[in-house]
């Protein structure tokens, strides 16, 4: 599926500073200076990295225990709203915003559901949405 | 959700439930229904749902129908247009349990309103998203439970 793999927009120049990444853009005129992380990310986004990979890289990266996806959604998610990566053709573009019914208590449903919006890749686009825990009704934050 | 969408100035949003699970066309399903939404009033837009009913074919359209008495949340779009009305129907989370006393639960309002013509709703074909329990109960979602294999 090629639906996400982030790319860097056309006319953006980038230059290494010591701890992390200044990326200059011509439209709107800005200057971005990124921190290790979001330029570890940025680096992977070449069209080729989908984001669970670029997550997978940071784990790599900071020897971490599993993969951060929702770090690295968010990070792509933020770098795509400042015009840093270009926009993409992808059906669920359509959606001004796509939320997540998830309970507090079950990060594991969260978790989970973090692995499939990745293979829909609109993994950085899905924004956690508490439920309301109502034990006596399970119907309350089901729906 | 809905109160954040209309705060947020947001056009529409899609909601998912955290155990949805999804088809393995779901990116081509999704990319030709919304070209055939296009120019069409809608309110709401189920990716997925029980149908207790089958849906209704529309004239024209392969990727849309029409749903009758169609449940569950799990994976519903929702329009601008709708906002205010959810809004003054269905109460904030402090009021909810009595609410829900009533209606038994959002899904159960929205099947009698969208069967009633209350809301302008549509639903994929096929439906692209389930629950495990939906693709394991014969009638529902059964017939393409193979082929849900984004779970």
């Amino acid at each position: 599926m090629s639906w996400d793999r982030p790319q860097r927009a056309a006319g953006i120049e980038i230059a290494e500073l010591g701890r992390g990444l200044l990326v200059r853009q011509a439209e709107p005129p800005r200057v971005h200076q990124l921190n290790n992380t979001a330029s570890i990310v940025l680096e992977l986004c070449d069209g080729h990295h989908t984001v669970a990979e670029i997550a997978g890289a940071l784990a790599g990266a900071f020897t971490l225990d599993a993969p951060p996806l929702d770090e690295a959604a968010a990070c792509v998610a933020g770098l795509r709203r400042a015009g840093v990566l270009a926009g993409r053709d992808h059906p669920f573009d359509f959606f001004a915003a796509i939320y997540c019914l998830n309970l507090d208590h079950q990060p594991d449903r969260w978790e989970n559901g973090c692995r499939r919006f990745a293979a829909l890749d609109i993994a950085a686009r899905v924004e956690r949405f508490p439920a309301i825990s109502t034990p006596g009704n399970h119907h309350v934050g089901c729906a | 959700m809905v109160a954040e969408a209309r705060d947020r100035g947001l056009r529409n949003f899609l909601g998912l439930e955290d155990d949805a699970i999804f088809l393995d066309t779901t990116l081509d399903v999704v990319s030709g229904a919304l070209s055939e939404l296009d120019g069409l009033d809608w309110d709401l837009l189920y990716l997925g749902g029980a149908a207790w009913e089958p849906p209704v074919e529309i004239p024209g359209h392969t990727a849309l129908q029409s749903p009758r008495s169609l449940a569950c949340t799990h994976a519903l779009a929702v329009n601008h247009t709708a906002y205010d009305r959810l809004l003054a129907a269905i109460p904030a989370a402090d009021g909810i349990e009595e609410w829900i006393t009533e209606h038994a639960a959002i899904d159960q309002y929205l099947f009698h309103r969208v069967n009633a013509g209350y809301f302008r709703a549509y639903v994929l074909n096929p439906r692209v998203a389930t629950q495990a329990e939906l693709a394991a109960y014969d009638g529902l979602d059964a017939a393409l439970r193979d082929r849900y294999t984004i779970r």
